[in-house]
């Protein structure tokens, strides 16, 4: 992550825009001016919320703009976020360790190899941050997602995806104001970890758009929270940065699936059925791959779709636009059971004075995807949790 | 009065004058049920324009259609990639056996198969919009025969972009568009 220095100058400038009471923090500069190799206070909680009993590391952060400077900061943020509640192991040794392993990414290795690497790290869990998207001017906008994994588990512990603008600060008819980008990232990071940090259960917020209408689902076997399913990452045929805006669209369903109470399969693990494969599945799988799905990790469905539209919305009143359409497949039979497609822009949800009207494509990703899935737990039936 | 309708005249020609749409062509075998149709297949369509991902992005974009008019089940295109990847010498378009083969493979009565033929943005003084052509067949698999065929040709440009200069619809958004009019015309 940081050497010591670097991160109580971080911690320092953190502090300094923050209207966190500057006392609260004197004990972590403490410790992290010490340069222990555990960074946190003596009194942190193991295992707060969804967060395993032991260390665990916050990995760093996947930034997947070229903006390295909010990258920065949305570690910091999360940093702040969890020093207190969490036994955090320093990343210092973690490159030599994945080098030593051969592991490349490890939010999509193989579990034994991410099993390996939590023993000779000694963590009981891993956090991983990815930063999808940041637009800085006018309306600053931001997404992000975390995936939380206990080394050598096939399933996610937990993951969560979140986005925002400045201008979700700003009431109706104008009062208040905009958040800076710095601000932003510290308020989505709160509410990223809010579920993760309390343990608490989901309930379900209301849907802007409304579940999603049409769409096509089959007769027949009805499916159920305790069942298994995998996602297929969504491939893109959309004009703008195709692969960069499909992996959020996958990663805001991953969330939903999971606030809907589904066991959700790791991706590493799905990795390494398909692996005989020989080729990176996206938006398609094939019979050798639902069968490896199914009879090596016991899947029950599979997800998978593909992003049509995304279209990031500029200027001071922008206005995203995002399609994409969700297939469901059964992995006894290889059947697609689900099928639905939504498209919207930021306007469609805007009330009197665009009190509800949506200003980034992230948001938008995620309304639609809480839309698609409202629509899955729905027509199959028992889905719901 | 006579500026007043004329003006009216112009902005009618305005919008008008660029017709979003061209109608369909379509063809609809009469000897065919199409109520024997229960599965289908749709096959990688070839791509005959300049976009790279114009294939692609209408080979998905048909796909979900279909499933949504819910009036066939369509297979999973990596069941369809991997009975293609399995067929010596494939050709595009498939040989009457090899309709024959991928249909006994996959378990289906009709093969949808068809080509991009334009998928690009254009430009009109200050306004560039998407205009899109697909083709599609679809082939019966007990003969091999084609049962339907339509072409359609949709332009994604609306009244705002060509009164106001704003920009023009994402070229996706315009394939589902011209998508959706060709299903109309198998469906309905």
């Amino acid at each position: 992550m940081h050497t010591p220095t670097l991160r109580l100058t971080a911690q320092l400038s953190y502090l300094t825009r923050s209207r966190v009471a500057v006392l609260r923090w004197l004990p972590v500069l403490v410790v992290l001016s010490a340069g222990g190799a555990i960074v946190g206070t003596e009194s942190a909680l193991a295992g707060p919320g969804f967060i395993p009993e032991g260390p665990g590391m916050v990995l760093p952060v996947q930034n997947r703009t070229s903006d390295a400077e909010i990258g920065r900061a949305l570690e910091q943020a999360v940093y702040v976020a969890l020093v207190f509640e969490t036994k955090l192991i320093d990343t210092t040794p973690l490159r030599d360790e994945m080098r030593r392993l051969r592991l490349r990414q490890v939010n999509l290795g193989n579990p034994e190899l991410l099993a390996a690497l939590g023993e000779r790290l000694g963590v009981s869990w891993l956090l991983t941050i990815t930063l999808h998207e940041v637009v800085r001017t006018p309306v600053a906008q931001l997404a992000i997602s975390a995936e939380l994994f206990v080394p050598g588990a096939t399933e996610l512990s937990w993951n969560g995806f979140a986005a925002g603008t400045s201008r979700d600060s700003v009431h109706w008819l104008g009062r208040g104001l905009g958040d800076d980008i710095f601000d932003l990232t510290d308020t989505l990071v709160a509410e990223l970890f809010e579920s993760l940090l309390a343990g608490a259960e989901y309930r379900s917020p209301k849907l802007r758009f409304g579940k999603a209408k049409g769409g096509f689902s089959s007769p027949g076997e009805q499916p159920h929270p305790g069942q298994k399913i995998a996602i297929i990452p969504f491939d893109s045929v959309s004009d703008f940065n195709p692969n960069l805006a499909a992996e959020v669209v996958t990663s805001a369903t991953l969330a939903t699936l999971q606030e809907r109470g589904f066991r959700v399969l790791f991706p590493g693990q799905v990795r390494k059925n398909l692996a005989s494969q020989g080729r990176l599945l996206l938006g398609e799988i094939d019979g050798e791959g639902w069968r490896a799905l199914h009879d090596q990790s016991q899947v029950d469905w599979i997800l998978t779709g593909t992003l049509e539209t995304y279209k990031e919305g500029v200027g001071i009143a922008p206005n995203p636009w995002v399609a994409f359409s969700a297939r469901l497949i059964d992995a006894e039979t290889g059947q697609i059971v689900w099928s639905n497609g939504l498209e919207r822009q930021g306007t469609d949800s805007r009330r009197l004075f665009d009190r509800t009207r949506i200003w980034s494509s992230g948001q938008m990703t995620h309304e639609m995807t809480r839309s698609l899935i409202a629509d899955l737990a729905d027509s199959r039936g028992r889905l719901q949790p | 009065m006579r500026i007043t309708t004329n003006s009216l005249l112009v902005l009618a020609a305005l919008v008008t004058g660029c017709s979003s749409t061209l109608d369909t062509t379509s063809f609809t075998n009469p000897q065919f049920d199409f109520g024997f149709v229960e599965r289908a297949a749709v096959l990688p369509l070839e791509n005959l324009s300049n976009d790279s991902q114009a294939a692609q992005r209408a080979t998905r974009i048909l796909v979900t259609g279909l499933l949504a008019s819910g009036a066939v089940d369509v297979v999973e295109q990596g069941e369809v990639r991997a009975a293609l990847d399995r067929i010596p010498g494939l050709t595009n378009p498939p040989s009457t056996e090899q309709v024959i083969n991928i249909g006994a493979t996959l378990g289906t009565q009709a093969l949808i198969v068809g080509s991009i033929t334009q998928s690009e943005v254009l430009r009109s003084g200050t306004v560039t919009y998407p205009v899109v052509t697909i083709d599609l067949h679809m082939l019966e698999t007990e003969t091999g025969v084609s049962v339907w065929a339509a072409t359609h040709t949709e332009k994604g440009s609306g009244v705002s972009a060509k009164l106001l200069g704003t920009g023009g619809q994402p070229i996706s958004d315009t394939t589902r568009k011209c998508i959706r009019q060709l299903l109309d015309s198998l469906l309905n």
